[in-house]
């Protein structure tokens, strides 16, 4: 076990090399002027300033001696300095403790639901609960989140007054609510469903079929076998889910007004605010690429059938 | 097949969506008249108009066309990259799956969003084919991670071991063995992705890097909407529908699809 | 990371002395409502980008920097009059060489006296490209910026040659050109003064200003912060503020402001024209439509050949419905342009714009006669809702009436500017235009001069240039407003752009408070405000 972790570590080198690279790239291919934009578009610049912001940002480097550069500064811990002279660690700093918040609360959540109705589905196919559960959650997937985000601020942060509509003034959970909610509802029809046709399909599974015949109960078999082995591909799910709550975070952050990662980076990429895009890209790999290795190892925990010594 | 039913009808009028517009009678989506900006429904316009004082109903069912042209074409494309690369990294294990894995890992460590929005920022052409080509580029990895897991499952299980035994070849025990077994999961995601692209494409609209006018598409009237919905819900309503309802018919029908593809339910039946 | 307070410079002790004075004396002679404790204080929305560096050289002209600081002058929104604020006069014989003479009493928050020096250390600071400070380009009016700001090479001077300190209320200050309207321009808080501390570490002040406005902060905030409180400065020599305390909630998205006002979390904010008509309908609270001094308008990419025509211009301007877009499209909350900018501006309501008629058969045979239209017409802009929403308008109307087959793309922001400084754009392009100072000449110089900073359609008229610079040369205010109008006129009628509307904002404030007003750009005046 110990050298599979330490085998897989090492194989995430290359990944985070690869991925901060083409993020590296991604920004600084996109079009427009960093300078014009730091000035403000409308600002004239004189070239005495502009040449003084190029030589601190080192914006007239070749690309690839910015990226050793940025390396460089990332293995001690330093992220470098934005464009507008703060520390990108700082932004980092401020920033990712609300979206660790919130994206672990719609997390729970999400899991807290998707399971737990996915599961009752499951085990009952084709009763009410099958059909809400179906109903619901077609419906949900077919509304843009965006709607719900609004709709869920409008209704229960304005006409009933149940929470705050926006701002982390009012700390967790209170102010976590509506957000962490607009953002689960995504995945949760995604997960109830997957848990759901996994549940199905591991109930007809032989395994099953012969811990029937052992004359276990059926509970016992519900939980020990059935909901064990059908987990797999839900924690998979689940675990990739992380960084696609971490991205919907930057549109949530947006309509909620949350301090947030996910708004530094959208706001950053509007100023073409490169250092801070990177430095939060960069962030938010070593996190995936945590929560991934996390994700293999349940699998050994969850099914002994894969056995992670034979992979990777 | 009753759940083929509303999909069909849905994909006719994508493809033929000028007869339907005109039901109403004002079937051109394109004659605006600022007169009758954001206008309740009245006779011969059931939804009334748009901001722009185009009759909303034809938009609406113009619109039909790029939304479900998109979610098909993003569907199709991950789908397919899902189970090829899904299949070869289980079976062959080693190098394959190390170089698919690696490269889901590269892909998921994007963020997504953010890296679409960079991608289609620096693209600058936007249109339909290239919001799917973005689409496609970051929602392989999901699907390709749980095609690979669940065919793992299979690789493992005795009956692929079973026909390596004697003799079949490889693609034939892929094709055959591993494929079908392994497919369900991803076909139940699939069906669920048309839907969710399609809202994932009104999202990229939303954030204004998706569609732009003059396409007419629900992301576009949902993000022209927005602005003052809280005043004109009609606006929001009209495509919110559509929108909705396309994709319960989309998942009804995948899920009809599971029901036959699913090997472990035909057995239950048998 | 910032300093915390207790690394601060000595000053910031002298300030919370200061402060605790304030307190104690307006606690004795307050009336019994601004004394009683337990009154919250007014909360003001503001944004993220108006809080990160309060420098006046980095200062972007927001309702908090004309809180924090008084510049020379200072410009009435109601009358659109500039008056004198730090200054006691500013003269001069030529317009080139001035002397502007301060009013004793002036001073900062931590008690130093306003200076002279005061003003010539922040407008040094601004001017020296080694700072590289968002309003350098501002300082070009002063004599001796070239020197700091060469266009090749090193600085060959450290300080602006044209701004002489001849004791402490006392400037000398001589300007690259005639100018007749430097009392405008020096409304701006970017002519803020700083103090000594604030010219020798300006990043240490960045977010803990020591200014000399109505409203002082007590302690600093940090990058991120959501709360900061303003303090009543007690020693202010101008016009008292009405309140003693006022909370400003800082926002990274200020289209969430209207939904937490109405929910009670804030009192006063500004929100956008898509909100009016929701605040309008709504009764919880008050509504104050403001006019912004901003342009929304149409260029023209006079490089290209397709757009060499005046004729082809002023077709496709006259074809435009401007009222049908403001009173449609935007609900009313907006003014269909009739010049360069809103009448209150000194000069606006004197210019007459040619193009900005609707007259659509008109405009179709004008085109037709020019050589008619060939081929697709893309038209431009930002991404930003409403323009995207008024360029789609402008798109069918032009479509309708001149039978062109008109369409519309975006683009990032800076992207366009790129795009049109580079002349690499070949369609007209919807883009916005405030005046960078109260005065009609700002909009005419930006838009349509040949060395204008926002001439993105690279028009050059020499007729046009020289009327300008008359105007700027004029006897006094009144002559240089009219030439300037007469100016933005030449400019017009050759439509290198033509004017489309000018946006309005509205600001919205719960019951109780009175005398809101607006600043220049839009925000409300913060030290006006009062309980009523």
């Amino acid at each position: 076990m110990l050298g599979y972790i330490v085998r897989r570590l090492l194989a995430s080198v290359p990944v985070l090399l690869g991925t901060t690279f083409l993020i590296f790239v991604a920004v600084y291919a996109l079009p427009g002027d960093p300078i014009t934009a730091l000035a403000g578009e409308d600002q004239t610049i004189s070239p005495a300033v502009r040449r003084e912001l190029t030589e601190r940002y080192g914006l007239d480097d070749p690309l690839l001696v910015q990226y050793v550069n940025y390396l460089t500064g990332l293995f001690v811990g330093d992220f470098g300095v934005d464009f507008r002279g703060v520390e990108v660690s700082y932004v980092i700093a401020r920033a990712w403790p609300t979206t660790v918040l919130l994206a672990l609360t719609a997390w729970v959540l999400m899991a807290v639901f998707g399971i737990g109705l996915g599961a009752i589905a499951g085990l009952r196919p084709g009763g009410v609960v099958d059909g809400a559960v179906l109903a619901a959650t077609t419906v949900l997937i077919g509304i843009p989140f965006f709607v719900v985000a609004y709709v869920g601020q409008i209704v229960f942060g304005l006409e009933f007054g149940w929470f705050p509509t926006s701002g982390t003034r009012d700390g967790w959970p209170l102010s976590y609510v509506l957000p962490a909610a607009s953002l689960a509802i995504f995945g949760v029809p995604e997960l109830a469903r997957l848990t759901r046709a996994s549940i199905l399909e591991n109930r007809y599974a032989d395994y099953v079929h012969a811990a029937v015949a052992k004359g276990l109960s059926p509970m016992r078999i519900a939980v020990r076998h059935v909901l064990r082995t059908s987990l797999i591909p839900v924690v998979s799910m689940l675990g990739l889910s992380l960084g696609g709550l971490l991205g919907g975070a930057v549109l949530v952050e947006g309509i909620f007004n949350v301090p947030g990662l996910g708004y530094a980076i959208f706001t950053a990429i509007g100023q073409q605010n490169g250092p801070v895009v990177v430095g939060i890209g960069s962030l938010v790999v070593l996190v995936f690429l945590g929560v991934n290795l996390l994700v293999d190892l349940m699998y050994g925990v969850l099914d002994p059938r894969v056995s992670l010594d034979r992979r990777g | 097949m009753l759940p083929a039913l509303p999909v069909a009808l849905i994909l006719v009028v994508a493809i033929a969506p000028g007869p339907f517009a005109g039901i109403f009678g004002n079937g051109d989506p394109r004659v605006c008249d600022l007169a009758n900006s954001r206008a309740d429904p009245r006779p011969g316009h059931p939804f009334g108009f748009d901001v722009q004082g185009c009759d909303l109903w034809a938009n609406v069912v113009w619109g039909t066309r790029s939304s479900v042209l998109i979610g098909i074409l993003v569907t199709l494309g991950v789908l397919i990259i899902a189970i090829v690369l899904g299949t070869l990294a289980a079976y062959f294990r080693r190098w394959v799956d190390m170089l698919v894995s690696r490269s889901l890992d590269i892909v998921l460590g994007f963020p997504a969003l953010v890296g679409m929005v960079v991608v289609l920022t620096t693209i600058g052409q936007r249109n339909a084919f290239t919001v799917s080509a973005v689409l496609i580029l970051f929602g392989w990895p999901g699907m390709t991670r749980v095609m690979r897991g669940s065919a793992l499952a299979v690789v493992d299980r005795d009956y692929a071991d079973a026909a390596r035994g004697y003799g079949a070849s490889s693609w034939r025990v892929m094709w055959r063995h591993v494929v079908p077994n392994a497919i369900a999961p991803v076909l139940v995601l699939a069906s669920l992705a048309v839907g969710t692209m399609i809202t994932a494409e009104s999202a990229l609209t939303f954030l204004g890097i998706g569609l732009q006018q003059p396409a007419i598409s629900w992301g576009v009237q949902l993000n022209s909407a927005q602005a003052g919905f809280r005043q004109h819900l009609h606006l929001l309503l009209a495509p919110a529908l559509f929108l909705s309802v396309t994709v319960l018919s989309f998942v009804v029908f995948g899920e009809a699809i599971r029901r036959r593809l699913d090997p472990s339910h035909q057995r239950s039946v048998r | 990371m910032p300093r915390s307070l207790a690394s601060r410079p000595r000053s910031a002790v002298l300030i919370a002395t200061v402060a605790a004075t304030a307190l104690t004396l307006s606690s004795c002679g307050g009336s019994a409502e601004d004394s009683s404790s337990d009154i919250e204080p007014v909360v003001v929305a503001t944004t993220e980008g108006a809080m990160t560096d309060m420098t006046p050289g980095m200062s972007q002209g927001s309702n908090v920097d004309y809180a924090l600081f008084t510049p020379l002058t200072k410009y009435d929104a109601s009358s659109g009059d500039v008056e004198n604020a730090v200054a006691e006069s500013i003269e001069s014989e030529d317009q080139v060489h001035w002397t502007i003479t301060l009013e004793e009493g002036w001073t900062f928050h931590d008690g130093s006296p306003v200076t002279a020096q005061s003003f010539a250390d922040s407008w040094n600071l601004a001017a020296d490209p080694a700072n590289a400070m968002d309003n350098n380009g501002q300082m070009v009016i002063f004599e001796g910026y070239d020197e700091l700001n060469p266009v090749e090479g090193e600085p060959t001077a450290t300080e602006l040659s044209g701004v002489e300190v001849v004791d402490d209320l006392t400037l000398e200050v001589t300007l690259t050109e005639p100018n007749q309207l430097l009392p405008y321009r020096l409304s701006s808080t970017a002519f803020s003064p700083i103090t000594e501390e604030t010219a020798a570490d300006p990043a240490e002040f960045a977010r803990a200003p020591i200014g000399n406005g109505p409203f002082m902060v007590e302690e600093g905030w940090e990058l991120g912060a959501q709360d900061v409180t303003l303090t009543r400065f007690e020693d202010y020599s101008g016009d008292a503020a009405g309140l003693e305390q006022i909370q400003l909630r800082i926002y990274q998205d200020p289209s969430s402001t209207y939904t937490d006002f109405q929910s009670g979390q804030v009192d006063v904010a500004l929100i956008e024209a898509n909100d009016l008509t929701a605040a309008e309908e709504n009764s919880s609270g008050e509504v104050v439509e403001v006019t912004l001094p901003a342009l929304i308008y149409l260029g023209f990419p006079t490089w290209d050949d397709r757009f060499a025509d005046v004729d082809v211009r002023t077709a496709i301007a006259t074809a435009i419905d401007r009222d049908a877009i403001v009173d449609q499209l935007l609900e009313g909350h907006g003014t269909a342009a009739t010049g360069l900018s809103p009448d209150v501006l000194a000069g606006a309501d004197q210019v007459d714009c040619p193009t900005c008629v609707y007259d659509p058969e008109g405009a179709a045979d004008l085109l037709e006669s020019a050589g008619g239209w060939d081929g697709p017409l893309e038209l431009q802009t930002y991404a930003d809702p409403v323009n995207e929403m008024v360029l789609q308008a402008i798109a069918n109307q032009l479509s309708d009436n001149l039978g062109i087959d008109a369409t519309m793309s975006t683009a990032p922001i800076g992207q366009v500017y790129d795009n049109l400084r580079a002349e690499e754009s070949d369609g007209p392009f919807l883009l916005y235009s405030g005046a960078a100072y109260p005065h009609v000449y700002a909009q005419a110089n930006a838009l349509m001069a040949t060395t204008g900073g926002l001439n993105m359609t690279k028009f050059s008229d020499p007729a046009f240039d020289e009327a300008l610079s008359g105007a700027k040369a004029a006897a006094d205010l009144e002559q240089a407003a009219q030439q300037a109008a007469d100016a933005a006129e030449i400019g017009l009628a050759e439509a290198p752009i033509t004017p489309i509307f000018y946006p309005s904002a509205g600001i919205v404030h719960s019951e109780g408070l009175t005398n809101i007003q607006a600043e220049l750009l839009g925000g409300v005046n913060i030290a006006a405000i009062e309980r009523g």
